[in-house]
C-alpha cells in the first residue's frame, strides 16, 4: 500500500515510475490491481497512466486529446531545444567519454574513475567539456573533471540517473531515458534536416587520373 | 598388467609440449614436430592427418582441452552435427547392407561404431546447446563495441540456424532409422530412441528459446544504435542551427503518448494559518483533524528491580523497671476497687512479690511517686482489651508555717474511676 502510495505522488508531481530509480513503486503498478487503482486515481484529475513501450517507465499523460492536451503537445514541439539540449549535449559528452563501449541504455552503469580515465586519454572527450555551454554554476577556468561531476550531477537531478554508490560515484541510468530517446526519434522523424528521407547513396563516377591513351595532358588547348 | 591406456596417457605426457602447441594452432605443419613426438602421438591417436601437410589434434582430444580450459572466446564454433547425421545415416545403411548378406561380423562391427556415433551425437548437441547458454548468459563474451557485439550476434544467430536445420534433418532420419533397427529387431532400435528421440523435443525447446533470445538482443542492439544515432545528430543539429527553438508545424493528429506527458501537479499544501477568513477556518480546523497524530514512541524503561528490604531482628527490649511496676501497680488498683497509695503499694510484701525489677535496676520511691502521677492523672489506658481511665489525688505534704499553701506532696492515691 505504502509503495502505491508513493507512485500516485511521483506520477502526480510528474515523475516517471522505473524500475530502476523507483523499483518497490513500479512494481506496485506493474499489476492489474495496481494499474487500476492508478488509472481511476489519475482519471480524477484529467490524466490515464501511460507506459514507455515494451514495458518501460510508467507516467502521467492527458486522458484525452482535447484542446488542452493539444495545446500542451504544441507547446512541447515548440520549446523542444529548451527541453532537450542540456540533456543532448550532456549525454552525448558521456557517449563520446565511453566510447564504442556505449549503449546508453536503462540499467547502464557509468563510473565516474572510467569517464575521468578517458578525460586524460581523449583529447576530443576532454576538449567537448570544455566546450559545454549554459552549465549552471560553471567557471571558465575550472579543470575538465570539475565539468564532468557536473554533468552527472545535472544529468541526476534531470531524473536520468541515480546514484549507486556515494563512495565510488558509480550512477545508473534510470527508464526516463527511454522518453528521451522517444522525443528524439519523433523530433527526427519531423525535422527534414535531420531525416534519412531523400538521402541516396550513390557512389559517383570519378574522372581517371591517369590520361587515357592516346590524350595529351593539353589535349584541351588547341595548338596555334 | 598395465591398462591400455596407459601407453596413451604416457604418450601425451611426454609430448605435452607438442601437443599444446598443436591444440593453439588448429593444424601443425608436418615438418613443425619431431619425428619421434609424431610416432608417439600417431600411436596413441591423438594427432591425425589434416590433408597432405598438416596434423591436427583428435577432435575429442581437443574438444576435452576445451572444456578443461573453459576456453569462452568471442567467436566460438559449435560442433558440426551434419557431419554426425550423415554417418549415422552412412553407417546404418551398411549395417543393413551386412545384415542382407548375412555378414553379422561386419554387421555387429557396424553397430558397434553406429552406438559410439548416436553417444556422441548425443553429447555433441548436448554440449552445443549447453555452450550456445553459456554464451548467452556472458552476453557471448566480451567484445569491444557495439559493432562488433552486433556482428557476434549475427554469428551466433547463424550458428543456432545450423544447428536448427541439422536437428530438423536428425528428427526425421532418427525415426525412419529407428523403425528400420525395430523391424529387423535389432538392439541398436533402443539407443535410437532413448539417445536421439525422447530428447529431440527438448532439445528443439531449448535452441528454440535460445534463438529468441538471440532475436531480441540483435533488436535490442539495432534500437541501440538508431538512439545513439539520433542523440549525436541531434547535438550536432543544436550545435549547427542556435536561432531553432522547436517545431513550428501543427502537432500529428494522432498524438503520441510521448508527447502527453502531464506536468506534474506541485502538490503543496495552500492553506495559509494567519488568514481568519471564515470560509478558511474551517477548511483549516478539518486539514488540522486529518492530521495525523504524532506517534510517541516511548523506550520502554528498564524493569525496576524491587529489592525487599526487611528489618533486622531486634532484640526485645528489657523492659524498663518502672514500666514493668506501673503495669503491676494499675493491675493492684483495678482488682483493689478502692483508692490505692502509691508508696504503701510499693514498700508491700505483696507488691515486692509482683515486683520484679529486671536485673541490675532499681526504683526510687521519689522517683516512682512522680512516675505514677505523671503517667496515670486523667489518663486512658489500655488494659487487657478494655480501656481503663485512673484518677490520681495527690497527698499534700502540711503547709509550712505561715504559709497559705502547700507545693508538695509526700504520696498519691489512685483508683479507677467510674
Amino acid at each position: 500500500m505504502w509503495a502505491l502510495k508513493q507512485a500516485l505522488t511521483l506520477l502526480a508531481e510528474g515523475h516517471f515510475v522505473d524500475p530502476i530509480a523507483h523499483p518497490d513503486a513500479f512494481d506496485a503498478l506493474d499489476t492489474p490491481e495496481g494499474r487500476q487503482r492508478a488509472g481511476d486515481w489519475l482519471e480524477a484529475i484529467g490524466y490515464r497512466l501511460a507506459q514507455i513501450e515494451g514495458g518501460g517507465s510508467f507516467f502521467a499523460a492527458y486522458q484525452t486529446v482535447d484542446v488542452e492536451g493539444r495545446k500542451h503537445a504544441r507547446e512541447t514541439m515548440r520549446n523542444l531545444r529548451q527541453k532537450l539540449q542540456p540533456v543532448v549535449q550532456y549525454l552525448e559528452t558521456v557517449r563520446i567519454g565511453q566510447g564504442r563501449a556505449s549503449t546508453l541504455l536503462p540499467g547502464d552503469d557509468i563510473a565516474l574513475d572510467e569517464l575521468m580515465a578517458a578525460v586524460r586519454s581523449n583529447v576530443a572527450f576532454e576538449q567537448r567539456l570544455q566546450e559545454l555551454r549554459d552549465m549552471h554554476g560553471a567557471r571558465s577556468n575550472e579543470s575538465a573533471q570539475d565539468r564532468l561531476v557536473r554533468v552527472l550531477k545535472a544529468l541526476m537531478d534531470d531524473g536520468y540517473l541515480v546514484e549507486m554508490s556515494s563512495a565510488h560515484k558509480v550512477y545508473r541510468i534510470t527508464g526516463k531515458i527511454e522518453w528521451f530517446y522517444q522525443l528524439l526519434a519523433f523530433m527526427n522523424d519531423n525535422l527534414p534536416q535531420l531525416s534519412d528521407d531523400g538521402v541516396v547513396d550513390s557512389i559517383e563516377a570519378q574522372l581517371p587520373l591517369e590520361p587515357a591513351a592516346g590524350e595529351q595532358a593539353g589535349a584541351g588547348i588547341q595548338a596555334e | 598388467m598395465t591398462h591400455p591406456i596407459s601407453d596413451v596417457l604416457s604418450a601425451l605426457s611426454r609430448n605435452s609440449q607438442h601437443v599444446a602447441s598443436v591444440y593453439d594452432s588448429e593444424a601443425q605443419a608436418m615438418g613443425d614436430l619431431p619425428k619421434a613426438a609424431v610416432t608417439g602421438l600417431r600411436g596413441a591417436s591423438a594427432l591425425l592427418a589434416a590433408g597432405e601437410d598438416s596434423w591436427r589434434l583428435h577432435p575429442h582430444l581437443r574438444d576435452y582441452l576445451q572444456d578443461h580450459l573453459q576456453v569462452f572466446p568471442a567467436y566460438q564454433a559449435l560442433a558440426d552435427l551434419g557431419a554426425l547425421v550423415t554417418q549415422l545415416a552412412a553407417l546404418q545403411e551398411e549395417a543393413e547392407l551386412a545384415a542382407n548378406a548375412r555378414d553379422f561380423d561386419s554387421m555387429r562391427e557396424q553397430h558397434n561404431r553406429l552406438t559410439g556415433v548416436i553417444y556422441d551425437t548425443h553429447h555433441f548437441i548436448e554440449k552445443n546447446l549447453r555452450m550456445l547458454t553459456a554464451m548467452l548468459s556472458v552476453k557471448y563474451g566480451a567484445v569491444g563495441s557495439l559493432h562488433a557485439k552486433a556482428a557476434q550476434n549475427r554469428w551466433y544467430q547463424k550458428a543456432a540456424g545450423d544447428m536448427s536445420s541439422s536437428l530438423n534433418r536428425l528428427s526425421k532420419l532418427a525415426n525412419r532409422l529407428e523403425q528400420e533397427a525395430d523391424d529387423r529387431g535389432w538392439d541398436i532400435a533402443k539407443l535410437w530412441r532413448l539417445q536421439i528421440i525422447r530428447p529431440l523435443t527438448e532439445w528443439h525447446t531449448r535452441l528454440a528459446d535460445i534463438q529468441s533470445v538471440l532475436r531480441q538482443e540483435q533488436y535490442r542492439l539495432r534500437e541501440v544504435s538508431v538512439n545513439l544515432r539520433n542523440l549525436s545528430r541531434v547535438d550536432a543539429f543544436f550545435s549547427q542551427h542556435p536561432g531553432w527553438s522547436g517545431l513550428e508545424a501543427e502537432p500529428p493528429e494522432q498524438l503520441p503518448d510521448v508527447l502527453l506527458r502531464a506536468p506534474g501537479l506541485r502538490l503543496r499544501v495552500n492553506l495559509d494559518p494567519q488568514d481568519d477568513d471564515p470560509q478558511v477556518r474551517p477548511a483549516l480546523e478539518e486539514a488540522a483533524r486529518h492530521t495525523p497524530t504524532k506517534i510517541v514512541v516511548r523506550t520502554p524503561e528498564p524493569a525496576r528491580r524491587v529489592r525487599p528490604i526487611r528489618d533486622e531482628p531486634q532484640a526485645a527490649e528489657q523492659p524498663n523497671a518502672y514500666q514493668a511496676l506501673l503495669r503491676a501497680f494499675m493491675l493492684s488498683v483495678m482488682q483493689a476497687g478502692q483508692p490505692v497509695s502509691v508508696l504503701q503499694w510499693a514498700r508491700a510484701p505483696a507488691a515486692a512479690a509482683v515486683l520484679r525489677p529486671p536485673a541490675g535496676t532499681a526504683v526510687r520511691p521519689g522517683s516512682w511517686l512522680m512516675f505514677v502521677v505523671c503517667a496515670l492523672n486523667g489518663r486512658t489506658v489500655r488494659i487487657q482489651g478494655k480501656p481503663v481511665r485512673f484518677e490520681v489525688e495527690e497527698v499534700s505534704n502540711p503547709p509550712a508555717p505561715g504559709a497559705l499553701f502547700v507545693q508538695s506532696f509526700r504520696d498519691a492515691l489512685v483508683r479507677v474511676k467510674p
